[in-house]
């Protein structure tokens, strides 16, 4: 009855800030949720698109049916990996660590209910891997074809199945983690779990893609290889299964698939609950014990005020520094962005010259975008100072920008050392470099920054959940799409030193422009009404 | 440069939520040197009112001037003669109390050594000297009250806007706050503070508004509005004013 009750309470919440009813219905309230939905809708119609050409092209190669199969439980798979690398430490953020907590706990609610309720909680988040990859997927696999009614009736349960299991097994295996560890750690912990699966996932990706490439030659035939190579192991995998029930032609197989899929997925709820049952509790009171926290070593005790921009650039640095998950997250994301390039060394030899430019490439505009997207959040409610204080927007905007530019450029400045010198980089080589990177730093964060700005979430909990669902979206398509076209810029001007001059200089007059044109924006929007966290 | 202009004025504020009409038509003043008690039930409009005069809200009519400053026209320097301690304080929970007013006295501008001065005073009088170096996210519920009230009293400004200041303060810090409101109100400062503690605002204020439903319901000093009531007292008068009509059966 309580657990319905609270449920209840939810859907009227979702429908306010749909709806904009009541004081909360303003209109950054009322906009969150469906714009998270618009941009979700759009990417699952982009992947859509992009999964349903390959499989015309498949087709149109000769491939097998096992192949397209295959494929089939490798966007499913894709799916479960995405939800434990980027939502399951949110969602057990929301177990342990939601605001609304402390009311649900002194509630006479069984843990097992909390649990329940918890994780539909999380479902906006959690939910999106499926229905951004897994759902695209099962839709171009199943329009084009001559589709029986049993798959469309079977496909949401399948993708519910396919929720279950990672977000069940992983809920249970972080409660059990959490539960031998200090509780007042417990939300540096889970952002040290989810960085190192990151991490984990980028090694991975940084060995087996160059291999992958190197082994085949075009995309089709790579792809068709490692299906080959890796068939067998995917139909073992809760997305094999999946598929299979989907998609295989012989009953018995389906029946296989769907008891190994149920089965997997009862036993990783069963062992959620379980976990939830015996730990969830304990685990609830530790963390809202409070505790003392010593203060930051060698703290000054003698106050000492500073001019504006040094005063924000200070806050921000102990800001950033203090939290040692957001700053592990950014320390991580500098050295593997610097990586990145390295991945296409297998299959193109490249100049030393062209592959610093590149990493300092992959290096500024990455930084620049973790930082300039967290500059906001990390604030918090306390954002409303900039409508409070007497400080123009336009001032604040360079404060930040200046703040999160000079975090992001020093490390910039250590690699393009560390990486320069021992290339022996010419002073034209040098030249051509700094003409790409700082323009390319510069627009980063104040895409990033306004990324914050417009879906920065004051309660998050986890340095990976500062922004809403639609701001993910966002913020990866646009960065994205910066990397690859400041990676892919010397593509079109190699052939002669003037050449590569002349796009540099475009690139960065027209990098240099969009920025002025992003910060004006931002502006504008911290000195719109309502304006603050 | 003191200004003559009264440290308050609002002349026909009304804000609404979708449909909900939060503040209607609202006026009132704060005068030099004078404390107003802000009063009304939950949901009456008067945290909306403080939040329209500290600038967090723009309100879809009226006219707010802090010390003879328009707030539409000149916010930067309207903002610079308010302080304003909303009910839920805006603090920054990894930085020291000692940072935190190091950087609220940066973005006000005021002098360092001013405001070195004024933040060691309120840190001794507010009793947050155990806590200036630990971190403001383990402080308890006062002590944050505390560090947000010493954070306005930097820039010494004319007007005080403070919604709910006595939240979660001990008996000595509810003291040491009337007291420095009443110092602030004999050097012609105002104040206006909104609680629900009836028997403080009628000790502690020169003059009370009592709002309902965004209303103006009554205004003057709590004497005044006693007064033809023989024996009741300013709680007495509220639940009067506030009182909504039965429902027909």
């Amino acid at each position: 009855m309580i657990a319905r009750g609270v449920l209840l309470g939810r859907a009227r919440a979702l429908r306010n800030s749909v709806f904009g009813r009541g004081r909360s219905g303003g209109r950054r309230g009322a906009r969150g949720p469906l714009t998270g939905a618009l941009f979700a809708v759009a990417a699952g119609l982009i992947l859509y698109a992009v999964i349903d050409g390959f499989f015309d092209e498949l087709v149109r190669a000769g491939a097998t049916r096992e192949e397209m199969r295959a494929v089939l439980a490798l966007a499913f798979d894709v799916a479960l990996a995405m939800l434990v690398i980027f939502d399951l430490e949110s969602a057990v953020s929301t177990l342990i660590l939601d605001r609304d907590l402390d009311l649900l706990r002194v509630a006479p609610l069984k843990p097992r209910a909390l649990l329940g309720l918890k994780l539909l909680d999380g479902l906006p988040r959690t939910a999106a891997p499926i229905g951004v990859v897994a759902l695209p997927a099962l839709l171009a696999w199943a329009v084009p074809g001559p589709t029986p009614a049993a798959t469309w009736i079977l496909a949401p349960v399948v993708l519910a199945l396919l929720w279950a299991i990672p977000l069940g097994a992983g809920t249970a295996l972080s409660l059990a983690f959490l539960s031998r560890i200090p509780a007042r750690r417990a939300r540096e912990s889970l952002g040290l779990v989810s960085l190192l699966v990151f991490a984990a996932l980028w090694v991975f990706n940084f060995v087996v893609l160059p291999r992958f490439a190197s082994e085949a030659g075009e995309p089709l035939a790579r792809m068709r290889w490692l299906l080959a190579a890796a068939g067998h192991i995917v139909a073992l995998t809760p997305g094999g299964w999946a598929a299979d029930l989907i998609a295989a032609d012989a009953l018995g197989s389906r029946v296989r698939s769907a008891l190994a899929l149920v089965a997997a997925a009862g036993a990783s709820l069963a062992l959620a609950a379980f976990a939830a049952g015996r730990l969830l509790g304990p685990l609830l009171m530790a963390a809202r014990t409070p505790v003392a926290r010593a203060g930051p070593r060698g703290r000054r005790l003698r106050v000492a005020v500073r001019p504006f921009l040094p005063a924000v650039m200070r806050r921000d640095w102990l800001l950033f520094t203090r939290d040692w998950t957001l700053l592990g997250d950014v320390i991580a994301g500098a050295v593997m962005w610097t990586l990145l390039p390295l991945i296409v060394l297998p299959l193109h030899p490249v100049r030393s010259p062209e592959l610093v430019r590149a990493m300092l490439l992959a290096l500024a505009v990455g930084t620049g975008w973790g930082i300039g997207t967290r500059a906001f959040p990390v604030e918090r409610r306390a954002a409303a100072w900039m409508r409070i204080a007497p400080v123009p927007a336009r001032s604040w905007v360079a404060a930040r920008f200046a703040s999160v530019g000079a975090f992001t450029l020093a490390p910039v400045a250590v690699a393009a050392l560390g990486l320069g010198l021992p290339a022996r980089l010419g002073a034209a080589d040098w030249l051509t470099t700094l003409a790409s990177v700082l323009p390319a730093a510069a627009l980063s964060i104040a895409i990033g920054l306004w990324i914050g700005a417009a879906f920065g979430e004051p309660g998050w909990t986890s340095p990976t959940s500062v922004l809403t669902l639609g701001g993910r979206l966002t913020s990866a398509a646009a960065l994205a799409l910066q990397t690859a076209g400041w990676i892919a810029l010397p593509a079109f001007s190699q052939e002669t030193t003037s050449g590569a001059w002349l796009s540099a200089g475009l690139a960065g007059s027209v990098a240099v422009g969009l920025t002025l044109l992003v910060l004006v924006a931002l502006a504008r929007r911290v000195a719109s009404p309502g304006y603050h966290h | 440069m003191e200004s003559a202009a009264p440290p308050l004025e609002i002349q026909s504020l009304t804000h609404r939520y979708g449909d909900l009409l939060a503040v209607d038509d609202l006026s009132l003043e704060v005068g030099r040197g004078e404390i107003v008690g802000f009063l009304g039930p939950n949901g009456a409009g008067k945290t909306t009112t403080l939040r329209a005069c500290a600038g967090l809200l723009v309100p879809h009519a009226g006219r707010i001037a802090i010390a003879g400053v328009a707030l539409a026209a000149q916010p930067l320097v309207a903002r610079a003669r308010l302080g304003f301690v909303p009910d839920e304080p805006f603090l920054y929970d990894r930085l020291t109390p000692v940072e935190f007013l190091e950087f609220v006295a940066a973005l006000y501008d005021v002098p360092a050594d001013l405001a070195a001065r004024r933040a060691e005073e309120s840190i001794e009088r507010f009793d947050l000297t155990s806590a200036r170096g630990e971190l403001i996210e383990t402080c308890s519920r006062g002590m944050r009250q505390k560090i947000a009230i010493a954070a306005v009293l930097l820039h010494d400004p004319p007007l005080l806007l403070l919604d709910e200041p006595l939240t979660g303060l001990d008996p000595q810090a509810v003291r040491t706050l009337k007291d420095l409101l009443r110092e602030r109100a004999a050097r012609g400062l105002g104040v206006l503070v909104s609680t629900h503690l009836l028997e403080v605002a009628e000790r502690l204020c020169d003059r009370v508004v009592i709002i309902h439903h965004g209303k103006k319901r009554a205004e003057g000093t709590p004497v005044a509005l006693r007064d033809g009531r023989a024996g009741a007292t300013l709680e007495d008068v509220f639940l009067a004013l506030t009182a909504d009509p039965e429902p027909a059966p």
